[in-house]
């Protein structure tokens, strides 16, 4: 079942890989550079799934996890953090600050889209 | 402390008795001269007394006229030193007896007349033809209370004289030995006094004494001693000071030594996250696009293709691993790494392990058995990191064994699972395994570099399984392959 995913990241090749992986598999991706850019389009489009890098240039991740949950018309909608952190307490991080999964980098291709459909069943449930 | 007693005081005290009793010594021995002095006065006048009534007594005897001697005892009485009076004839019969007399010798009561002074004259009757004929002796005594009565006045006199000069004497001794022995010790004790309010390090004035006496000599110790005293403390103060600055400046050192190290243990920690970032980001783009066209999302692919980009994938992997252990590692030498206490089934992550090494045995031709004991089910430790020791282990148990099969077994050991890693390999000779979980070590095994790793692995599975309250060791011989052993608690 094909979903609208947004997908913030600012590098060029991570945001072609993904956006090409998801969509090979039908799903629609919103494509946002910047912090200011991925928050401003979730607001207009209301997507099913955020996927969040957390390296980002100005506004990183965790601080866009947290004014995404500020918006009351997000509620509801997974945010899956990917990123190439892997120190301790980065994943602890990345839920304290609202994210609901974490993938680390590098993905693996054959399995990514699958985790990311996980949050999607879940966010089903809820 | 400064007592009150002074000195002068005490020795003044002590000292009064004795006066007092010199001056009651020499009152009584100016008595007893006086007193010999009167006695021997009074029997001279007894004498004269005798000599003077002698002859008329004499006459009165020899005419047997009492109240003539009556008359003559009264007259001799008058004469206040002469109290009793005795006349008796020649035979000793007592013609007359007035006043005290004192009894004859050896009769009862002589005794207490002992002290009475007596004089005794023969009494003679000189006829007109002048014949001598005695006719009797005439006594004359006189009692100690005359003696008494003498020196009563003067006694007083000279005993209160005696007293005044001890007093005199005391006064002056006493005055004397407070402004001399008093004065001097005070000022002494006034110096020392002084000194004790000083600290040990600074100079004080010399107790200065003119004397040289005992005291002279005691402040010249005491002045000696104090000078020493000074520098002793000062050299104690220097060699205080010295050793407080080197500690001071050592621990200033230590202190910006460790400072140095943390700074440098937080660059590197940083490094290796931005290292890791950095490395990451790119081996994400190359993992990934080649997935993608390994899955012929793009489209299809010959078999040379399909090689090589599996080859690509390959390397890439193995690069990963190399940075995750490298990782890994520094984050065990920073202390950072920390594991998990996480309730999960052991035998689920046996299961994925075999599951996910399952194509790599089968492409050597390896088998690749998991046994398990019933007891083996739910521990609580850190998952990822139980699977990434077992991966690990059993990696390189695939990689080091070219024949023969691989088999993990589980057993229950009560409050620990112990889990065995077993191959057909080229195992390891018995001085290679010490050195088997000590980073950087690939052993040497003849066949250099032909086995790829860091050599980072089995020490990362060492400080893990410790980490979780385990621990892991291996048994093996060349040729006859390896046992890699990890006990660890079903609980933490």
């Amino acid at each position: 079942m094909a979903r609208s995913i947004l997908y913030i990241e600012d590098n060029e090749q991570n945001l072609y890989l993904i956006t090409f992986l998801l969509k090979s598999r039908g799903h629609e991706v919103a494509q946002a550079r910047s912090g200011e850019e991925g928050i401003a389009l979730a607001g207009r489009s209301t997507p099913d799934l955020i996927l969040l890098d957390i390296q980002l240039p100005g506004m990183d991740g965790y601080e866009i996890a947290r004014q995404l949950r500020l918006n009351p018309d997000l509620r509801g909608i997974p945010i899956v953090a990917v990123t190439s952190y892997a120190m301790v307490g980065d994943k602890e991080k990345a839920l304290a600050a609202g994210c609901d999964g974490y993938i680390e980098k590098p993905i693996n291709p054959e399995t990514f889209v699958s985790q990311v459909e996980a949050h999607l069943n879940a966010g089903d449930v809820r | 402390m400064r007592s009150k007693e002074t000195l002068a005081r005490r020795l003044i005290q002590s000292m009064f008795p004795w006066f007092l009793l010199i001056a009651f010594g020499l009152a009584l021995a100016q008595m007893a001269v006086q007193y010999v002095s009167v006695s021997n006065a009074i029997e001279s006048d007894l004498g004269s007394l005798c000599d003077t009534v002698g002859q008329p007594v004499a006459q009165a005897v020899w005419e047997l006229d009492k109240s003539s001697l009556q008359g003559l005892a009264r007259g001799i009485r008058q004469n206040e030193i002469a109290t009793g009076i005795q006349i008796e004839t020649v035979d000793g019969r007592v013609l007359l007896a007035d006043g005290q007399v004192p009894p004859a010798q050896g009769k009862p009561g002589s005794m207490l007349f002992s002290l009475h002074k007596q004089r005794a004259v023969p009494l003679y009757f000189v006829s007109q033809r002048g014949l001598r004929q005695m006719v009797g002796n005439l006594r004359i005594y006189s009692s100690p209370f005359v003696v008494w009565q003498r020196i009563r006045s003067s006694l007083f006199m000279s005993l209160l004289s005696f007293v005044v000069l001890a007093a005199g004497m005391w006064l002056l001794f006493s005055v004397t030995i407070r402004s001399r022995v008093s004065k001097n010790v005070q000022g002494v004790a006034e110096a020392i006094a002084g000194w004790q309010s000083q600290r040990l390090d600074q100079t004080v004035n010399r107790i200065e004494y003119p004397y040289r006496d005992e005291l002279g000599d005691l402040v010249a110790a005491l002045n000696e001693n104090r000078f020493r005293l000074y520098e002793s403390v000062r050299e104690l103060n220097v060699l205080n000071r010295d050793q407080e600055n080197i500690i001071a400046s050592r621990t200033a050192d230590l202190q910006e030594a460790k400072e140095r190290a943390e700074a440098a243990d937080r660059i590197k920690s940083a490094f290796l996250a931005t290292m890791s970032h950095e490395l990451r980001t790119p081996l994400n783009s190359i993992i990934g696009f080649t997935g993608i066209l390994l899955q012929g999302l793009v489209g299809p692919l010959n078999d040379e293709q399909k090689k090589q980009l599996g080859m690509v994938r390959d390397s890439s992997v193995h690069l990963l691993e190399l940075i995750n252990d490298v990782l890994d590692i520094s984050k065990i030498e920073a202390g950072q790494l920390e594991v998990a206490s996480e309730s999960f089934d052991l035998r689920d992550s046996l299961q994925k392990v075999v599951r996910h090494l399952g194509t790599q045995a089968a492409k050597k031709g390896l088998a690749l058995e998991l046994e398990m004991d019933p007891g083996v089910g739910d521990i609580t430790s850190d998952r990822r990191r139980v699977e990434q020791v077992l991966l690990n282990l059993a990696g390189n148990a695939i990689k080091f064994t070219e024949q023969g099969r691989v088999g993990i077994h589980c057993l229950d050991a009560g409050g620990e699972v112990r889990v065995e890693v077993r191959d057909t390999g080229i195992g390891i000779r018995a001085e290679d395994l010490p050195a088997l979980f000590t980073p950087f070590k690939q052993i040497d095994s003849g066949l250099t570099r032909k086995y790829d790793g860091t050599g980072l692995g089995l020490s990362i599975c060492k400080r893990l399984i410790e980490l979780m309250g385990g621990r892991i060791w291996a048994e093996s011989a060349p040729g006859k392959g390896s046992t890699f052993i990890f006990m660890l608690p079903k609980g933490r």
